[in-house]
């Protein structure tokens, strides 16, 4: 009797921990699986991290589609939009769009998802800056007006990162965990610690999608995103180390690759410490470190050193005629006896592994900066408590190890972080650049904004307030039978995908 | 040697062996370890950071992650927080998912089957391979047997975990391409992280079993009963294998909270959607309240296995309870 029990518990628990489907997802002619990391809500109030905004993307509907390819912003549901002074937008609506469920995706379904994102009670984490707005109406079924107190020419494209959800359907459903589309595809089925399977929605108001099928199969580990594509598990995945980029280009069903990304890396000073409040402490890091020999080495070529700016091409503003700071080391030596170091200077730095390559990057930049005096106390913290690390400024490094990058391309949302309204700002920031940034955010045409950007990087610049060391390289995989344009911004979208002619 | 009478011996045979002081002993015990776990990972928690601060996005200014703090009350004293917190469990309020808006031990129960299936039959077959070799290296007649089995194991057991969970990823699903590498869509992708598992654990059950059968080998009651003419493999089993078990009980019990730990880096390395991979993104994405379930579901798995082989050493050897 006990072993029976025993057995039909055992048989049990495999039934209900044992989904049904037989074979391994491999690759159909129709599916494409990509790899994603652990996802943790559908809902666009919540959504932040990359493999949720590119889930989002895909199965709801925005205003605006920002291209990462080429920096353009492009219509999704809006099919154009007009401003006035900055402060006054129109968009109208594509006629006709519905939800999975056949509620209308019109002009007042957008004006009911504005007011819940911006309701205290949804406590929605995405709306950083939306308090500028100051109404959002809809005069009729195919026109949104959103009017700001004070001018916001990006707002457009930081709509590209707002996905709307149905207000009926919404009054008895959890958003969080449950989907009803309107974008490219359609929810299958899902499991946030294992995958989400995609599936074609016929009734897109938009271009369909080549691939009828898109599987999104979560994989935390790197390693095992590499081992997956060497047995043809995946055919898309990205996030690859420079070195097994290397080692996966000698397989012949893929294709691997690497672009500079959007994330710019850089070195932020801790300016409640003394030591390095001199300009020419700040001027002097920059020429000692030879981010050429470091983009070449530890990313393999598949990145070079940015320009004295932390923004990418294709963004507004960013200025093709600065260039690298120059790497010089007897300059850096001047400099540093200049400011009475001439004995040296140990400075500690805090390095965080959620960046690609980061810990072997500070260990090249602080070999290179012992050659001209400067002693650096390295700190490689896990990704677990990197925030808490930055976050403390008393008790924090001298210097930081960051990358920064901007979720819908804007300029600002990477220049908001180096005033001292910054996150990461530790102690005085710079008045002038403050300043300027936001007469930036106040301009009301494009060419004046992208004027006022570039001045306020330079004042950075010449401050030295960063040390500028290179974009993040996008590193990628996919199989040779599939069709992609690299875009940086780390969400690969399987409607982007399609098969090779 | 003390005298029972014949029916303070009867008496003794039909009372059950586990004493309820020894259970409310026992279960006090666990309430104050479950106590300390959530205590300790709460204050982990918040001391690596203001949740706010990740549920925030990157690009959100000091001032913005500020006031997300205060939506979310992430801005009170951390003791204050704390007492809310442990007061409203007592009432049996538990937070939400802060990212499905999920009962939190809903979100872990849901995890809960997987891991079990991969715990359990790993230790299953595990404990049946180590008491196998365990045996053969003490009691078996051929010498090849007495050793290269439990040398093998020694091997195994040299190898770490995520090193052997590679290791058969290379040989089976890149080199032979027999099994899936990752994932959880068939049985098949149950098979390299079980055996992975087994091989934590297989190791420690021969070492114990063996080294407990060779120390009770000479025994007095084994040579009365090879004196008494019973054979020689009767003698083995019977006498001295059943006897070297309660050892080795405790010890697979133990081996249950070991995999379950370790199943946090197996099923990373796997991908396998279990408890171990909720328990690191909840942490990572700061989803607290989850992250407190697990932990308290873990705490409690932990302390009901090793009261089950608590409870299971009593019944083979009725002394341990007054030890």
């Amino acid at each position: 009797m006990r072993n029976k029990l025993l057995v039909a518990a055992v048989a049990g628990l495999i039934a209900v921990a044992i989904p049904g489907g037989g074979a391994p997802a491999l690759a159909a002619e129709d599916t494409v699986t990509v790899a994603s990391l652990p996802l943790l809500t559908f809902d666009p109030a919540f959504a932040r991290t990359v493999q949720d905004l590119s889930i989002m993307s895909q199965v709801y509907s925005s205003l605006t589609t920002a291209s990462f390819v080429d920096g353009n912003l492009t219509g999704n549901l809006a099919r154009e939009w007009s401003d006035v002074d900055g402060k006054e937008f129109t968009f109208k609506l594509v006629p006709g769009a519905k939800f999975a469920n056949g509620e209308p995706l019109d002009a007042h379904a957008v004006v009911w998802n504005f007011k819940r994102l911006m309701d205290p009670a949804t406590q929605a984490t995405v709306i950083t800056d939306f308090n500028l707005i100051t109404s959002v109406e809809a005069p009729d079924a195919e026109t949104v007006i959103i009017k700001t107190s004070t001018p916001w020419l990006e707002l457009p494209r930081r709509l590209s990162a707002i996905s709307f959800i149905a207000p009926e359907w919404a009054k008895t459903h959890n958003p969080k965990v449950e989907v009803n589309p309107s974008g490219p595809y359609t929810v299958v089925d899902y499991d946030f610690a294992s995958h989400v399977t995609l599936k074609r929605n016929e009734n897109y108001f938009g271009e369909k999608p080549a691939f009828e099928n898109a599987i999104y199969r979560v994989i935390g580990n790197n390693q095992t995103r590499v081992t997956s594509l060497r047995s043809g598990e995946l055919n898309f995945a990205n996030g690859i180390s420079p070195l097994d980029v290397e080692q996966l280009s000698s397989l012949e069903d893929l294709k691997v690759g690497a672009i500079p990304g959007r994330r710019v890396h850089v070195l932020r000073f801790n300016m409640l410490r003394d030591n390095v409040k001199d300009v020419r402490v700040r001027q002097a890091l920059n020429y000692a470190i030879n981010k050429e020999l470091i983009t070449k080495t530890i990313y393999r070529g598949h990145t070079s050193p940015a320009s004295t700016q932390a923004l990418i091409p294709g963004q507004v503003g960013f200025d093709e005629t600065m260039t690298p700071w120059p790497y010089d080391p007897d300059k850096a030596r001047q400099l540093l006896a200049e400011a009475g170091y001439e004995n040296g200077l140990t400075l500690s730095l805090g390095v965080s592994e959620e960046y690609l390559q980061a810990p072997q990057a500070a260990q090249a930049i602080a070999a290179q900066l012992a050659e001209v005096g400067v002693t650096v106390e390295l700190n490689i913290v896990p990704t677990a408590i990197w925030t808490s690390f930055i976050t403390n400024a008393e008790n924090g490094t001298d210097l930081v190890y960051l990358g920064f990058s901007s979720t819908t391309g804007t300029s600002t949302e990477v220049m908001n972080q180096f005033t001292s309204k910054g996150r990461y700002t530790w102690g005085p920031a710079n008045a002038s650049y403050d300043a300027k940034v936001d007469a930036v955010k106040a301009a009301t045409t494009i060419e004046q904004q992208a004027e006022l950007i570039r001045e306020a990087n330079r004042i950075l610049a010449d401050d030295a307030q960063l040390v500028y060391l290179w974009p993040q390289p996008f590193t990628y995989a996919i199989s040779k039978n599939i069709e992609w344009t690299p875009r940086p911004d780390d969400r690969p979208r399987a409607s982007d995908m399609r098969p090779a002619q | 040697m003390t005298t029972v009478s014949r029916f303070g011996a009867l008496r003794a045979r039909l009372r059950s062996p586990i004493e309820p002081a020894f259970l409310v002993r026992r279960s006090l015990g666990a309430v104050v370890a479950l106590w300390g776990a959530v205590t300790i990972v709460f204050l982990m928690l918040y001391a690596t950071g203001n949740p706010a601060e990740v549920l925030a996005p990157e690009t959100a200014t000091a001032e913005q992650v500020a006031e997300l703090a205060r939506q979310y009350g992430f801005d009170q004293p951390l003791h204050k927080q704390y007492l809310d917190f442990l007061l409203n469990v007592t009432q049996g309020i538990f937070p939400n998912s802060l990212y499905t808006a999920r009962p939190a031990f809903q979100e872990v129960l849901m995890r809960v089957p997987n891991t079990l299936l991969l715990g359990f039959t790993a230790v299953v077959l595990g404990s049946a391979l180590g008491l196998l070799i365990g045996y053969l290296s003490s009691s078996s007649q051929n010498a090849l047997m007495r050793t290269i089995p439990i040398r093998v194991l020694m091997f195994v057991q040299s190898v770490p975990n995520f090193f052997m969970g590679l290791l058969l990823i290379y040989l089976f699903s890149l080199t032979l391409r027999w099994l899936p590498t990752s994932g959880f869509s068939s049985w098949r992708n149950l098979i390299l992280p079980i055996v992975t598992l087994a091989c934590y654990v297989a190791p420690n059950v021969a070492r114990l079993f063996r080294s407990t059968m060779n120390e009770t080998r000479f025994d007095e009651h084994i040579l009365t009963a090879r004196a008494k003419g019973i054979s020689e493999r009767a003698v083995r089993i019977r006498h001295n294998a059943i006897n070297a078990l309660a050892p080795v009980t405790t010890l697979i019990g133990l081996q249950l909270g070991g995999v379950l730990a370790g199943a946090v880096v197996v099923e990373t390395l796997f991908a396998y959607p279990g408890v171990g991979q909720l328990l690191v993104q909840s942490v990572v994405s700061r989803d607290y309240p989850v992250a407190l379930a697990a932990v308290i579901l873990i705490c409690l798995g932990y302390n009901l296995a090793s009261l089950l082989v608590d409870i299971l050493v009593v019944i083979i050897d009725p002394r341990a309870q007054n030890r």
